[in-house]
């Protein structure tokens, strides 16, 4: 049932909706009265009755809505209570009826406390029906809605909640005061269940669950992996098993690193968050979308650009061009952006965006990497998360478009798998991102407190995320594919990039110190568990060379008589580590990026020595196109050792000495196997190079 | 999980068509080559052969009482481990096709190919073709499939049945209708009648269900219920055969699962039963195993309801299997976790189909059949196969050169029935009394003292003694058997088996499971009225069956002069009674003996009581000393004929009675004891008697306080008699004294500490004969005494 009165082509500058019956109030409503009152001012506005106020809403045209009990309990002139909230940015303004006091303010004591159990605490007056709204946000939130009656009013105020819209109460007359009937009660339970954790939104109902259920099952695995462990750890740390000190130090080291680096990702990955989603416009700010770019291919840059221009949300878009090439500001100013350059490139991207910062008055940047081709609803996506007064940052994923073109494309991508998977979902449950300065929308405020983009490093952008949240701020991931980028596609690229990567995170670990920083301690943790997963080419480097020993020189790292013992200890262990890895991926998790992670370990260890001997790394920018020719000389330690390993198989083979020898010479081809890809990747590409590389 | 979730995919067009549809046809005619290949390559096992003696009992005891000493094949079924279904199926098998080997091994082996198409039909099913065909050929040629296939045990029906009912689970569920119930519900059936293992599996579709309830849609799910019912209603029936006859004491005695338990089972899984060390070295190739980890990645996906179906039945099983073995009693063995290889072998072929490398899989495809068939060759052939038992061999080299004079020991009772099957000498087999766990369940091994005694009346007179050693691992083997005869000074000859024990990698010979070694017995004369144990011979004829396993429905035999005594083992025990009553038989063309046996050193006096309807026909018998009469009833007196009769003794003898009906021969047999109901003798270094222990040891140098009651007599002599390697020597004599008029528990003597040194002891308590012509009757208690090592 609903009545429209009065319908006019333009927008009414109020809608009212009065539902009716299913808990609210019956009777015939004082329409005239209303309208009277309304017409009385010369507003425009529509008046709606309704069974089901979802519907009532849904059907709303007004910039606000004033939702009202049908039978006036509140009077209509208590609107104009409500009004100068919504007026000074509240999404929403609650009438809250007065308190009632003596003997019934004991009696609500305990329903109270029900409500708080419940986590309804906010409004005084929780079910009070009467509340004022903006438009969009009403229609919003009411799409929300799973119960109707009583229960949707509290429903939709946990929904303002959840969703970061504004809440605002303003004491109105009651001839009532403000109460809980205990029949309310299932209501509120109801209204609870249906806002746990997120559950409104319906279309992210099954990826919800299969993240819930994902993220209980990594828990109890994580915890059997815990025992596992302790059982692998009494094995390990009993000296007795030592056949050589030296060697069974190193194996112990190497074994305590990756332990670590196995702990460091159970904590993340504990704190897996089912991914969320925030609709309707931030009704303030505004956004600047920058296009960093420094020398890569006018092309490239051009459907960036053209594609940050097409973002809905309204904003402007700026290239900030480091390379200073006309033809970029050219292709800008053709797609309707403006493109900035400066003198120099002192601070590489940080500079740059830094430059900007400079010039810009806005509210939000967002940052795109010249590859990095957004979807209109970019913004629309992450922007929402802003109503959030203490977000810093919000970050969605890389995602690279052109992973099947090449080997070392797609084990590129399948590395973003694990880091914009897993990692990025379980920082995100710790409301700390790691900033990786592309995709990301990052809130003025906040980076004019820590300065700008640190220049310092060669990773600005996880340094500054850090310095964010060392100041209190938040971060959010949304793990929606929001823009597509390019993988590096051969073999020079990706080391180029991953050397960067590598020596950023190692400087962030030792040069920033993230454990003595200001941050909770967990964020502590996970910041430097993150930064010292690349010291883990130590331990490679240690798995690499014992079985080598042992084949050509039968040096045992392990007692021979104890090492039946060590297959029982620690394959539980490294089995159900390796099953909450894959698990903790979701299927996604493939063999090409784990052998891409471990067969970079002279990147990793070259990154390590620069880091520790203090010197200075440039900013280099990941080649955007495909070069042709061979880089068997990039991965030359891999084939020195991958040759050694072969010889060592081959020795051990004819030198047998027992089940070792079968053990070491498995322990070689699995060393073998996780070399194979890179060194696969060096092969000559000539055929497929891109054409104009 | 759901990586794995491989869509039915056509395998192509033409040729491939053809090959796809040609595929299962080849692969089933493989495995059926592979089966029924020399069934009868491999010797008859320890378990084959008691499925045999089982399977060859009759279908129903001739008597119902207490008293009847051959059980039914459902009694005993049901004092064993295994439900009746496949002993049921091989009864009926062995009385129309005979007992050679091929003939025995012939159904399992039809079964276990069976379970070839079977494994195809439930992966094609979950996975379609491409997935169904990997898994069929490792199926097919699935060495641990093959080895018990060729086996005369429930392994094969147990795995084709658990396939069948999760096939139709699967139908039941994913499509609906009745077929697939009803398949799940009858080969449910089937399974639980076949082993009691089938109700892991039935538990692991239960947790399936469960879980995947949502999926499935509740109506569905819930359709379970009716099934589980009807199970339920089936199975009442052997439920209450269980209650009256289970005793557990049969059960076999398995180790406790180690920490490299689970990767031996995997690697005799995929690779069967190699030789242990080159199971050593396929376990040491764990590392790959990693790898495997590591390219199988695709694993972590969220599961589809086909890979929980297939990761519960994989791991509820097992699971259970190694909670139990913490918990309860050793449970592990890789022959009953046999129900998990299917879904292990489907998971295995999705996951093979699932990589995505362009050379991996074939690779992997290429290197598996020829990695199969050299595993199955090594296994079919060693000799140091751990799954192997050569009683072939061990009763051939007897028969070729045993002597008169010569015993046959088998280190334990379960071992003569492989031997009996293939022995042909009429040399004397003996088996020792096994210990029988006391009230806490524990099983203490044997002492040297009993060993001793079970030894001496085997020994007496014989000049070599050929030991058959089944070399189980359990606590409670045989090693101490071994050990004792080894230490016993003696001379010996091991013929089969390595020389200084199991597994020594330098002796491959070592790794037999079935060792047989000679030994020249230590100069033992038998005294003129030397009581021997029985012989298993003599056992088998006692009981009615025959003394070959090859012909188990031929006549019995037994020789004469032998005293019997009940076992108790995998029978009912005979209740101690003065009167020993046979009961009447159905009318019909019964020819009813009764064999009288006087075990004793003096003449019995034996009275025979045929409970005729026309009133009670008395016989007197005097029997001999060590000897045997049998009184053929019909001649003595044809109303004696189909009556029941009843024995009284002067003395313990035994009295069986025999019947031929039915063309079996089955004998009951029962005892009788003049001896009063009395407390048994108590030894304490205390002044009150000790809590009753069956052998307590005793601390050095207290005075040892002998106890007992019920006795009638003032006072008689008792003897102390130390074990030696070599024999008894007679520690001391002396006399005890008991007070009638008071009666009850009273020490009647003590013994001084002073003559008491580190050994084990025999006291024997002699009581004086009770009235003229009644023997002088012993008690015995036996004995430990250990004093502290002193320094030099």
């Amino acid at each position: 049932m609903s009545e429209l009165t009065d319908v006019e082509p333009e927008a009414p500058a109020v809608s009212v909706v009065m539902p009716i019956g299913d808990g609210h109030a019956f009777g015939e409503p004082p329409l005239a009265d209303l309208a009277r009152y309304f017409r009385d001012r010369g507003w425009r506005y529509e008046l709606i009755v309704v069974d089901d106020v979802r519907r009532g809403v849904a059907q709303s045209t007004g910039k606000r809505v004033l939702l009202l009990g049908a039978d006036l309990e509140l009077p209509v002139e208590q609107f104009e209570r409500l009004s100068p909230l919504v007026e000074d940015g509240a999404d929403v303004a609650v009438a809250s009826r007065p308190r009632p006091r003596g003997l019934r303010a004991l009696r609500q004591a305990p329903l109270r406390a029900v409500c708080r159990l419940l986590g309804l605490s906010g409004p005084r007056d929780p079910l009070s029906g009467a509340r004022l709204m903006h438009g969009s946000v009403a229609r919003d939130v009411y799409s929300r809605l799973g119960s109707h009656g009583i229960a949707a009013d509290v429903e939709a105020l946990l929904v303002c909640r959840l969703h970061g819209y504004r809440v605002a109460e303003a004491p109105v007359e009651s001839a009532r005061p403000a109460g809980i009937r205990p029949s309310s009660l299932p209501h509120l339970v109801r209204a609870r269940w249906r806002t746990r954790d997120g559950a409104e939104d319906r279309d992210l109902a099954g990826p919800r669950a299969a993240a819930r259920r994902r993220r209980a099952i990594l828990r109890l695995l994580i915890i059997a992996d815990v025992g596992a462990t302790a059982w692998w750890l009494t094995w390990l740390l009993n000296l007795h098993h030592a056949a050589s000190p030296v060697l069974y130090g190193a194996l112990v080291a190497a074994q305590l690193a990756t332990l670590l680096q196995i702990a460091g990702y159970w904590f993340v990955v504990w704190r897996i968050r089912p991914p969320q989603r925030r609709s309707g416009r931030l009704r303030w700010g505004e956004v600047d979308v920058v296009v960093t770019t420094f020398n890569e291919p006018l092309d490239v840059v051009e459907r960036t650009v053209e594609a940050a221009k097409a973002v809905r949300h309204p904003h402007r878009t700026v290239v900030l061009d480091d390379g200073r090439r006309p033809e970029v500001a050219a292709a800008a100013h053709r797609h309707g952006a403006d493109c900035v350059t400066r003198p120099d490139n002192r601070g590489a991207k940080a500079g740059n965006l830094n430059n900007w910062l400079a010039h810009s008055e806005a509210d939000f940047i967002a940052v795109l990497d010249a590859d990095q081709v957004p979807r209109p609803e970019f913004l629309d996506h992450l922007m929402p998360w802003f109503r959030d007064r203490d977000i810093a940052f919000v970050q969605a994923p890389q995602y690279y478009a052109n992973r099947d073109e090449t080997f070392v494309a797609g084990g590129a991508m399948d590395q973003q798998e694990i880091f914009f998977g897993p990692l990025c979902e379980g920082q995100n449950g710790r409301d700390a991102v790691l900033c990786c300065g592309t995709n990301v929308v990052i809130r003025r405020a906040a980076l004019d407190q820590v300065g700008g983009f640190r220049e310092d490093s060669v990773t600005e952008d996880a340094v500054t995320g850090l310095e964010m949240h060392a100041r209190g701020w938040r971060s959010r991931y949304v793990p929606e594919r929001l823009a597509e980028g390019l993988a590096p596609e051969d073999l020079g690229a990706y080391l180029s990039q991953q050397q960067r990567w590598a020596r950023g995170n190692l400087e962030l670990l030792l040069r920033f110190r993230p454990l003595t920083m200001p941050l909770p301690l967990a964020l502590r943790l996970q910041y430097a568990w993150g930064a010292s997963h690349y010291v883990l080419s130590l331990a490679n480097l240690v798995h690499l060379v014992l079985p080598c020993l042992f084949l050509f020189a039968g040096l045992h790292t392990v007692r021979a008589t104890a090492s039946n013992d060590f297959v029982a200890h620690f394959l539980p262990y490294i089995l159900v580590s390796l099953f909450i890895f894959a698990r903790s991926l979701g299927g996604r998790l493939r063999f090409r990026a784990i052998q891409f992670s471990f067969g970079l370990f002279p990147v990793y260890l070259a990154a390590l020595l620069a880091v520790l001997s203090c010197r200075q790394g440039a900013f280099r920018v990941t080649p955007k196109r495909r070069r042709s020719g061979s880089f068997y000389r990039l991965v030359a330690p891999q084939l020195l050792v991958a040759a050694v390993t072969v010889a060592a198989i081959a020795v051990g083979i004819n030198h047998y000495r027992g089940p070792s020898t079968v053990t070491n010479v498995c322990w070689a081809l699995v060393n073998l196997a996780m070399l194979s890809a890179v060194i696969r990747a060096a092969r000559p590409n000539r055929d497929r190079a891109s054409p104009g590389a | 999980m759901s990586a794995l979730e491989t869509a039915a995919r056509p395998l192509g067009r033409g040729a491939a068509a053809t090959a796809a549809v040609l595929a299962l046809p080849a692969l089933t005619a493989v495995g059926a080559v592979l089966r029924l290949w020399r069934p009868d390559q491999q010797s008859l096992r320890l378990d084959e052969a008691q499925s045999l003696h089982i399977a060859a009992l009759p279908l129903w005891a001739a008597h119902g009482g207490a008293y009847v000493s051959t059980p039914s094949l459902f009694q005993a079924a049901a004092a064993e481990v295994h439900p009746p279904g496949y002993l049921l199926l091989l009864h009926f098998w062995i009385s129309a096709f005979g007992t050679s080997p091929a003939v025995l091994r012939l159904p399992s082996e039809l079964a276990g190919l069976n379970c070839v198409p079977a494994l195809f039909l439930l992966a094609s099913t979950l996975y379609g073709r491409r997935v169904a065909l990997i898994a069929t050929v490792l199926g097919a040629l699935s060495p641990f499939w093959v080895w018990y296939a060729q086996e005369t045990r429930t392994y094969s029906f147990l795995l084709l049945f658990s396939i069948l009912s999760t096939w139709g689970l699967v139908d039941a569920l994913a499509r609906g209708g009745g077929l697939g119930w009803a398949v799940f519900t009858l080969a449910t059936i089937a399974g639980v009648y076949t082993d009691y293992f089938a109700f892991l599996v039935l538990g692991a579709q239960c947790v399936f269900v469960i879980a995947t309830a949502r999926r499935f849609g509740a109506v569905r799910a819930v359709a379970i219920v009716p099934a589980l019912a009807v199970v339920a209603l089936a199975y009442v029936p052997w439920v209450a055969m269980l209650a009256a006859n289970y005793r557990g004491a049969v059960d076999p005695e398995l180790t406790m699962p180690g920490i490299y338990t689970p990767l031996n089972i995997l690697s005799e899984f995929l690779v069967g039963y190699l030789s242990v060390p080159v199971t050593s070295q396929v376990v040491a190739a764990w590392p790959l195993l990693v790898l495997l980890g590591l390219v199988v990645s695709p694993l972590g996906a969220p599961p589809t309801w086909r890979g929980i179906l297939l990761w519960t039945l994989l791991l509820v099983p097992a699971a259970i299997s190694f909670g139990a073995s913490f918990l309860v009693r050793p449970l592990v063995s890789e022959r009953y976790l046999i129900i998990v290889t299917p879904a292990l072998y489907v998971l295995v072929a999705a996951s093979i189909t699932h990589l995505s490398s362009r050379w991996i899989r074939p690779a992997l495809l290429v290197a598996t059949v020829p990695a199969l068939l050299v595993a199955l060759g090594v296994q079919q052939t060693s000799p140091s196969n751990p799954a192997a038992e050569d009683y072939r061999d061990v009763a051939g080299y007897i028969d070729a050169h045993g002597a008169p004079g010569d015993a046959v020991l088998l280190d334990a009772p379960a071992n003569q029935f492989p031997y009996l099957y293939y022995a042909r000498t009429s040399l004397p087999a003996y088996t020792l009394s096994q210990p029988r766990p006391g009230p806490n369940g524990r099983v203490r091994p044997m002492s040297r003292a009993a060993l001793r005694r079970q030894l001496a009346g085997i020994e007496a007179g014989r000049r070599r003694l050929w030991v058959v050693y089944y070399l189980d691992e359990t606590p409670n083997g045989t090693d101490g058997v071994r050990r004792y005869l080894d230490y016993d000074s003696r001379t010996k000859h091991v013929v089969f088996g390595g020389p200084f024990g199991r597994r020594q990698p330098s002796h491959p010979e070592s790794y037999r499971n079935v060792q047989l070694v000679l030994y020249q017995v230590p100069n033992r004369p038998a005294s003129g009225d030397q009581a021997r144990p029985e012989t298993v011979q003599d056992q088998l004829a006692l009981r009615g069956a025959s003394q070959s396993l090859r012909a188990p429905f031929g006549p019995a035999f037994s020789g004469p002069g032998t005293s019997y005594r009940e076992e108790g083992r995998g029978l009912p025990p005979p209740r101690p009674a003065q009167r020993w009553y046979f009961t009447a038989l159905a009318a019909g063309p019964a020819q009813p003996s009764v064999m009288l046996w006087n075990p004793n050193g003096t003449a019995a006096q034996v009275e025979l009581r045929a409970h005729a309807d026309q009133g009670d026909v008395v016989r007197d018998e005097q029997l001999a000393p060590h000897s045997e009469r049998e009184v053929q009833l019909a001649a003595w007196d044809s109303r004696a004929t189909g009556s029941g009769i009843s024995v009284a003794g002067s003395l313990p003898i035994v009295a069986s009675r025999t019947v031929i009906a039915g063309g079996q021969r089955r004998v009951t047999y029962g005892s009788t004891t003049p001896v009063p109901a009395d407390g048994p003798v108590q030894v304490s270094v205390a002044g009150e008697a000790a809590v009753s222990a069956a052998h307590p040891e005793l601390p050095c140098g207290d005075n040892v306080w002998v106890w007992t009651g019920g006795l009638s007599a003032q006072s008689g002599p008792l003897t102390l008699r130390l074990f030696l390697a070599s024999g008894t020597e007679t520690a001391l004599t002396g006399t005890w004294h008991y007070d009638v008029q008071r009666g009850g528990d009273q020490p009647i003597a003590s013994l001084p500490g002073r003559a008491l040194g580190t050994g084990e002891y025999e006291l024997e308590v002699t009581h004086p004969p009770a009235g003229p012509g009644q023997p002088a009757v012993a008690r015995h208690v036996y004995f430990g005494v250990t004093c502290a090592a002193t320094g030099p």
